[in-house]
């Protein structure tokens, strides 16, 4: 005697390659059989339809609400019929999103764009599984190895270093163990109303510094709604396709740096980096080909962010006792003169005439120059750094890590003489090559 | 009602076939068929039932349920729903052996460019693998199902 079926392993069924039949009846007794564009598996017990227009299945479910659905697993061929009980439709919120984003991938798919628009998720509860009979393929593709995937990358973002380290091992971890081509890590700027790219994995241009507004395609949509943001198919839909890059040259400081995501991806996977205090990043994967991402990896990165999310946290804890350690000899400033610009409207930073960065990134260079200027000072601690009001650091002093290492990133891409090195947990050095002037505007 | 020409052309092509009936509490019941005919000067729609996989919807029919079966064209989506009743339901006959085959083949030319036809496409359909019976209604409804905010629109009954 085998056991019950599991839904959580027929998800494939869900993904929307093979559209899910659904019957109903009317009032008056008439049954009525359709697709559905769009079954969302929310656990063991509970699916959504997506309710697009307000047609005679949906009807027939406020009326009438039990509902028949025939599933095909797109893996292996086999049938599956659903009973389901329409339980309640939500109109806006995490699934309401997730469902809206999955359905823009699926109308660009099927040739719909434009005319699937999502109105409502319809919940409901799952009241019988059956396996119908047939026997099905073997999958072609295996299953990816994600649990020894996941259990590797998890003790490396557990393991003690500097966050800058456990952040390159991550991105090593997301290509090396989960076989993703591209990936970015955002953070939050201190405002809260934009990401910032602080890693990145796979793109001509690193894009550290690059900035994607709260709620703009899935990355923001993720960030914003705090639930994980999944399309499987290249979209033409305004709201998700990669217009980024187009903004560009629009003469926002925001578009300096462009997002240095695909232009065409097939499958985008954005995971919000969250705990109970809030959001601390989105962690995004992406792929040229489609159904790249499933449920199952989109478990493992929820997973691997919330591992993420404990590491962000943690920080790095100023150090007991500072290292004893002969003075670095202060390296000779030769060359022509790098003239640094800081407006003070954003803390944007400018090398000569190119934009550096702004933000409390920006504000903690212009304090360490200044500093360096006007006192000698080449050393120094991120906790006096934690101190400086002059820095107006969010909330989370934690972030000032994640800030440093954006620095750092943007310094040693611009190659401008310019760079923090570190010394010591919770110490660095500003290193200046060449003459600096400093011009407050 | 009679459907049309090319309505006739469309449900006895490569389609997809669901059917669904209601059980004598208004529960619903679905079942893929795997090949539809029109029956001659009837006017009468024949489509074929794997007897194992659509038990429940057999029973509802045998209890008096009217019928509703959706034909969708997987490369296109175009979909055309047909409501009926006086069903019959009864073994295959000679002349239907046949329909099964030939509906996978029309089925596969259908879906290999888009990847699922062949062995996949054998799989879903398992005809080999049961018992088969033919369940013959008369339209009465007809429905355009193309996904849209016109699907469900009734289609008027041709002459």
């Amino acid at each position: 005697m085998s056991s019950p079926p599991r839904l959580g392993a027929i998800r494939a069924c869900f993904e929307g390659v093979i559209p899910v039949g659904i019957a109903t009846v009317a009032a008056d007794g008439w049954p009525n059989v359709t697709y559905l564009s769009q079954v969302h598996y929310l656990d063991e017990d509970h699916v959504a339809l997506s309710y697009q227009f307000f047609n005679k299945t949906r009807a027939n479910l406020l009326t009438h609400p039990v509902a028949e659905l025939q599933l095909i697993d797109p893996t292996t061929g086999r049938s599956w019929r659903l009973t389901i009980r329409y339980l309640r439709t939500e109109t806006a919120g995490p699934l309401f999103e997730t469902m809206k984003a999955k359905l823009a991938g699926i109308a660009s798919h099927s040739g719909m764009a434009g005319v699937f628009r999502l109105l409502g998720a319809d919940v409901c509860r799952v009241e019988r599984l059956i396996a119908l009979p047939g026997e099905g393929l073997t999958p072609r593709v295996p299953p990816a190895a994600l649990l020894p995937a996941l259990r590797g990358s998890v003790a490396r973002l557990a393991a003690a270093g500097p966050l800058d380290a456990a952040l390159d091992g991550l991105m090593q971890d997301l290509e090396q163990r989960f076989r993703v081509r591209h990936a970015a890590l955002l953070l939050p700027t201190a405002d809260g109303q934009r990401l910032y790219t602080l890693a990145s994995l796979g793109y001509p241009d690193s894009g550290v510094g690059s900035e994607i507004a709260m709620g703009q395609g899935v990355i923001g949509v993720a960030a914003r709604e705090g639930t994980p943001i999944r399309i499987g198919h290249m979209t033409v839909d305004q709201a998700y396709a990669r217009a980024l890059k187009d903004q560009a040259g629009t003469g926002a400081l925001e578009n300096e740096i462009p997002f240095p995501g695909l232009a065409s991806p097939g499958s985008q996977l954005a995971v919000p980096v969250v705990d109970a205090q809030g959001l601390l990043g989105v962690l995004f994967v992406e792929d040229p080909g489609e159904l790249r991402f499933g449920y199952d990896e989109e478990d493992a990165l929820v997973v691997l962010a919330d591992a993420l999310a404990t590491r962000l946290r943690r920080g790095e804890a100023a150090p007991v006792r500072p290292r004893r350690r002969a003075p670095a000899t202060p390296a000779r400033a030769s060359g022509p003169p790098l003239e640094v610009r800081h407006y003070a409207a954003n803390d944007s930073l400018f090398l000569g005439e190119d934009y550096l960065i702004k933000g409390v990134a920006g504000a903690i260079l212009w304090t360490l120059l200044r500093a360096r200027q006007d006192r000698g000072r080449e050393e120094f601690t991120n906790r006096e750094l934690r101190l400086d009001p002059a820095l107006r650091l969010p909330a989370h002093a934690e972030n000032l890590e994640a800030r440093l290492i954006l620095l750092q990133r943007r310094l040693a891409e611009k190659a401008s003489g310019l760079a923090i090195e570190k010394t010591g947990r919770g110490r660095f050095r500003l290193a200046v090559r060449r003459p600096v002037r400093l011009l407050e505007m | 009602m009679q459907l049309s020409a090319d309505a006739l052309s469309f449900v006895q092509s490569g389609v997809s076939i669901l059917v669904a009936a209601a059980d004598g509490e208004g529960r619903p019941a679905i079942a893929r068929a795997v090949g539809c005919r029109a029956v001659e000067r009837s006017g009468r729609l024949l489509v074929v039932l794997r007897a194992d996989e659509g038990a429940e919807l057999l029973a509802a029919l045998a209890a008096g349920s009217r019928i509703a079966v959706m034909f969708s064209r997987p490369q296109t989506n175009r979909s055309l729903q047909v409501k009926g009743d006086q069903v019959q339901v009864a073994p295959l006959g000679p002349r239907d052996r046949d329909l099964p085959r030939r509906y996978l083949a029309a089925m596969d030319a259908e879906l290999r460019p888009l990847g699922h036809g062949g062995r996949f496409l054998e799989a879903v359909l398992a005809v080999e693998e049961s018992a088969l019976l033919a369940v013959s209604f008369q339209p009465c409804l007809s429905f355009d199902q193309t996904p849209g905010p016109r699907a469900g629109h009734s289609l008027a009954a041709q002459p």
